[in-house]
């Protein structure tokens, strides 16, 4: 093995030059720490609030379904009126 | 007190907090030492070992026993690691843009993070310095495999685990990790040693 060979095979040797590091006390108390620092259970959301979304939501609904029938009502109409002026307007076309 | 790891996963089911000290009071030195490796800063690797345990805290319910539990602890350790080396290159991306935008953008610039692990002598500085250089240019998974394998002394077998991957798979990676280390510290020898 020649000089550069036996280089690569040190640098190589990595277990040689790196120390097993272990933690420190304050890591380790930081580490014990945990389980009163995180929160396992979730706030669950008051049940008058849930009510409420889920009325405000039906309002809603039935805002839109109504809008939407007059909408359509309406739209009726104005074919039923335009029809009439249409076939008015035709005649005078074809003079 | 040493436990399989079937007793730990009954005592998991009936006492959490004491299936977690008993996580922390074994398996706390093997975690920081991957944590230390992977990112090679005391501070960063106890914040990351911090997290690592939060994690394991917050999924002890999760583990089944399909695997070993240091294999789950390394694995979830190697996650969080890589994680952090992740974001600590992009905010410092973020801060020298302008100076990046001319270069490539996949390159970790220079001094990005700072590396000073305390289980290299300080004699050994440069020696450790040159390595992890060289070490730093290998594929993520070579990399991944060959420190664990190298430096932490883990198993074939074990790494699998963790990588989720074959034995065979793992061979390969470590015996090509090997090939091109000793190509680019034969390049450095070349231009330095001289």
């Amino acid at each position: 093995m020649n000089q550069k060979e036996k280089w690569i095979e040190d640098q190589m040797n990595a277990e040689s030059f790196i120390e097993h590091v272990p933690p420190s006390e304050e890591l380790m108390n930081r580490l014990r720490a945990i389980p009163s620092q995180v929160k396992t259970t979730y706030d669950t959301v008051p049940k008058k609030v849930v009510w409420a979304v889920a009325a405000s939501i039906a309002i809603l609904l039935f805002v839109n379904v109504i809008s939407f029938s007059n909408y359509k009502t309406s739209n009726t109409e104005t074919t039923s009126q335009n029809e009439v002026s249409d076939s008015y307007f035709s005649y005078l076309k074809q003079l | 007190m040493q436990l399989d790891d079937q007793s730990f996963l009954s005592l998991a089911q009936k006492n959490k907090e004491r299936a977690f000290s008993y996580l922390v009071e074994t398996y706390s030195g093997l975690v920081f030492s991957a944590c230390l490796n992977t990112v090679r800063n005391k501070e960063d690797a106890e914040d990351v070992t911090q997290e690592v345990f939060t994690a394991a805290f917050l999924s002890l319910e999760k583990f089944e026993g399909k695997s070993k539990l240091s294999t789950w602890l390394y694995s979830i350790a190697l996650n969080k690691s890589k994680e952090f080396l992740r974001s600590k290159t992009r905010k410092k991306r973020f801060g020298i843009f302008t100076v990046l935008e001319k270069e490539d953008s996949h390159i970790v610039p220079e001094g990005t993070i700072n590396r000073d692990h305390p289980g290299v002598q300080l004699e050994n500085k440069e020696r450790a310095e040159v390595f992890f250089k060289a070490l730093d240019q290998l594929a993520e998974n070579q990399k991944t495999a060959y420190t664990l394998h190298k430096v932490e002394g883990v198993s074939y077998t074990e790494i699998a685990e963790i990588m989720e991957t074959s034995v065979s798979s793992v061979e390969s990676l470590i015996f090509r990790a090997k090939k091109r280390l000793k190509e680019l510290l034969s390049d450095y020898y070349e231009r330095n040693e001289r």
